[in-house]
């Protein structure tokens, strides 16, 4: 059985003969530069002074925010280039990212238990 | 490696984790994430044994596996800086956080580096060829994915005050 299906032509769409889906070494090395820059920026926002620059929910929120922003587009990146989801099937990206939200969603609501958002928990 | 600036950066981190906040940027982990931003080769390993290139392969995957291990080098120096400065896994919830995701990542990592090298060893035997590449890309998937959890905890636990 395992013999025959070597020899089955593969179906229509299926690139994944391919070199690498399509994808080249210097995608790999651009995406990984990117990255890095990404990486640099991020390390750079967080030792900004913030709380100079004002009190507030708004401030946290700019300086959080871009943070999670910027890890978001990270982690996309990864995903749809190393992993390739760009390069397969749609429903895996699917069924990839239903489980990242599945995961932050039981994460989210296990620290809401825990009074996480609303101080009501103490690190001491 | 580590400048004194990187141990200074490491000591206020540890001093930020003791005040109770899981705020911290810690010298010697942005020098392993910037390492570990490198191990993005292994992509370009499948890549070489898809072409056949057996040295191409080989060379990726040993680089990736230096660049992974330097990463668990900075691990391991930055628990030992916690541990002696008297932070341990039970000192507070929040180095209970920080010691269980960091560790249980390195885990992960090491784990990922001895199936790099043993993808050189199959290489080395003939046993990875052109026609069962996916051994590599499955070892890949595992790779990247540790990797991309590893995006999460570095904005989480040393990025975001």
């Amino acid at each position: 059985m395992s013999a025959d299906a070597t020899t089955v032509p593969a179906p229509a769409g299926d690139t994944h003969a391919d070199e690498h889906h399509g994808a080249t070494d210097g995608l790999f090395v651009k995406t990984a530069i990117i990255l890095a820059i990404i990486t640099a920026i991020e390390v750079a926002w967080s030792y900004l002074p913030w709380s100079d620059w004002g009190d507030g929910t708004a401030m946290v929120l700019i300086e959080v925010g871009g943070l999670i922003i910027m890890m978001g587009v990270k982690f996309v990146i990864v995903a749809s280039v190393f992993m390739h989801l760009r390069f397969d099937s749609k429903v895996l990206t699917r069924v990839f990212y239903a489980g990242l939200a599945l995961a932050i969603a039981v994460y989210v609501g296990t620290l809401a238990t825990f009074e996480f958002f609303t101080g009501g928990h103490s690190w001491n | 490696m580590l400048s004194p600036h990187t141990v200074d950066s490491a000591v206020a981190a540890r001093d930020r984790f003791a005040t109770g906040s899981v705020e911290t940027v810690s010298g010697p982990r942005i020098v392993i994430m910037c390492f570990d931003r490198l191990d993005r080769d292994l992509a370009a390993a499948h890549a070489a044994i898809q072409r056949g290139d057996h040295r191409a392969l080989r060379t990726w995957l040993a680089a990736t596996a230096l660049m992974g291990g330097i990463f668990i080098s900075g691990q391991v120096y930055e628990f030992k800086e916690f541990l002696n400065a008297g932070y341990g896994f039970t000192h507070s919830p929040a180095w209970s956080a920080f010691f269980g995701l960091t560790g249980f990542h390195g885990v992960h990592v090491t784990l990922g580096i001895i199936m790099l090298l043993s993808c050189i060893l199959l290489s080395l035997s003939g046993r990875i060829r052109q026609d069962n590449a996916e051994s590599v890309e499955i070892v890949g998937l595992y790779w990247h994915f540790v990797d991309v959890v590893w995006i999460i905890i570095f904005t989480v636990v040393y990025l975001i005050k």
